[in-house]
């Protein structure tokens, strides 16, 4: 009996160790200096990086329960997709790192994967369901979703439109215009110009620590807490509404009014100046703090 | 593909109006050479021009979206579910009307009471806020069928959390009415009432569209 279970113990050892087996994996080809560069996998990371060389190279590790890595260019754009086996119960992983031309545009769809996209220049649209999605550098567009995993972008320029459910969204040194929205999940925003941009939740916190530029900014969640923290000399119209959650204005002298002797909901209308930004914030029981 | 999965997603804001001059501009370009897109595009505008032309109520009818199913094709993206998408964009363009008006700027009520208190005023058009209402609730009864169809491939935790951000919507909402009540034709309490089935209706389109777990 004791020898049967020895053995049985044996054999699972040898099939994790069999499981968690890896083999490399390298890949080159030429590819055009703006072409689209498209990555899918479900498991472990990818990590994408521009470099001023006209091709793509892949390399990383593989489970060597993972079937194959298709890697194809056709004209300018490279797909790379990671096949992993159907039905299998095995864990399965592939680690990639793809090194692409700066100017190219890259796509990205993973499940569990972490994924991390630097010193790209061109359009980025990247999606993840669990694992985090990062961006550094300035990219000409970035649309990157996450549903549990969070969202990182700094250095982000231009049109930005970030998303997730549960994970948080932070964003550094933000220029222009910038979207975010998410469930439960918080958004920062810690520093940077912006020149518009929406962000919503349901019940995650925003904190926007950010200069303003210009443009329409608005803020609305549902039990969220708002805050906006801008610099003493901005130049913006404000407009701050609630169903019950209180207004804390720190920019200025002006009070919030109530709006219904059925709630304890407010109203807030102020201006520090014309010809700046439009600033429209809307929270249901979240409570709104403004900030200098 | 990436300029459909785009083209697809600045739709909605196109056919309200609400697209952004550059963004119209790639969307007109990607349509002149994009036949499939071009006809989704076609039935979001017929399905709009529809409600246009409703003088009494708000949205077109629901024999209108069997039709509209059929002919929609789903984003060209293996983990987006075809119906899932074919509902939700459905489902938005019916509530489209409704939220289009959450987008006015936010100074005064976008639903101004009549002098019926159970009466507001949208556009011209007329509608009680018990139609809105009804509408919206039949919008998320769709949409949350195909979040219930999908739950095996959504985490237990990412639903808990969906779950539990809705319950707290309803209970948003619940709050609303109960004011409404006691002050029917207060412009504030409908938009605040707006915005509530505005942020369920989008949380359960990322719902029923968000990337499956497999």
């Amino acid at each position: 009996m004791k020898k049967n279970v020895v053995s049985i113990v044996c054999v699972i050892c040898l099939a994790s160790v069999l499981a968690w087996a890896e083999r490399p994996v390298h890949e080159t080809s030429a590819a055009a200096p703006d072409g689209t560069v498209e990555v899918s996998n479900i498991a472990g990371l990818i990590e994408i990086e521009g470099w001023d060389r006209g091709e793509v190279e892949l390399t990383g590790n593989l489970a060597d329960s993972i079937e194959k890595v298709e890697f194809e260019v056709i004209g300018d754009h490279t797909r790379i997709e990671v096949k992993y086996p159907r039905n299998s119960k095995e864990p399965s992983h592939a680690d990639l790192k793809v090194m692409v031309p700066a100017g190219s545009s890259v796509e990205i769809e993973a499940v569990s994967a972490d994924v991390t996209v630097s010193r790209v220049l061109g359009e980025l649209d990247l999606e993840s369901v669990s694992g985090d999605v990062k961006v550094f550098g300035t990219p000409a567009e970035i649309d990157a979703a996450s549903v549990s995993g969070d969202v990182i972008v700094e250095f982000a320029t231009d049109q930005v439109e970030l998303a997730s459910v549960s994970g948080d969204i932070l964003v550094r040194e933000v220029r222009g215009e910038l979207e975010a929205e998410s469930v439960s999940g918080k958004i920062a925003v810690e520093s940077g110009l912006l020149s518009g941009g929406a962000f919503e939740t349901v019940s995650g916190s925003i904190v926007l620590e950010v200069e303003l530029d210009r443009g329409h900014l608005e803020l609305e969640s549902m039990s969220g807490n708002l805050t906006l923290a801008v610099p003493h000399s901005t130049v913006a119209d404000f407009e701050v509404e609630t169903f019950s959650g209180s207004i804390d204005n720190r920019l200025t002298g002006d009070q919030s009014i109530r709006t219904s002797k059925h709630t304890p909901g407010s109203e807030l209308e102020f201006s520090t100046g014309s010809g700046g930004s439009r600033v429209s914030i809307s929270s249901f029981s979240g409570s709104v703090t403004i900030g200098g | 593909m990436k300029q459909c999965k785009d083209s697809r997603r600045w739709m909605n804001d196109a056919v309200d109006g609400d697209l952004r001059p550059d963004l119209t501009e790639r969307l007109e370009a990607h349509l002149d050479s994009c036949p499939e897109c071009r006809r989704h595009m076609d039935d979001l505008r017929s399905l709009v021009t529809a409600a246009a032309g409703l003088s009494s109520e708000l949205v077109p009818s629901r024999d209108l979206w069997p039709g509209i199913e059929g002919r929609l094709t789903g984003v060209p993206s293996s983990r987006w579910p075809v119906r899932s998408v074919v509902l939700a964009v459905a489902a938005l363009v019916v509530v489209g009307f409704g939220l289009s008006l959450l987008r006015a700027p936010t100074t005064g009520p976008q639903l101004a009471p009549s002098a019926d208190p159970g009466i507001v005023q949208a556009h011209n058009r007329t509608a009680t806020l018990d139609d809105v209402r009804l509408e919206y609730r039949q919008a998320r009864d769709e949409l949350m069928e195909v979040v219930q169809a999908r739950s095996g491939e959504v985490s237990p935790e990412t639903l808990q959390v969906i779950e539990n951000n809705l319950a707290l919507i309803d209970r948003a909402i619940d709050e609303i009415e109960m004011v409404l009540a006691a002050s029917p034709g207060e412009g504030r309490l409908d938009r605040h009432l707006l915005l509530a089935y505005n942020r369920q209706i989008e949380l359960l389109r990322w719902a029923a569209r968000m990337p499956s777990r497999i």
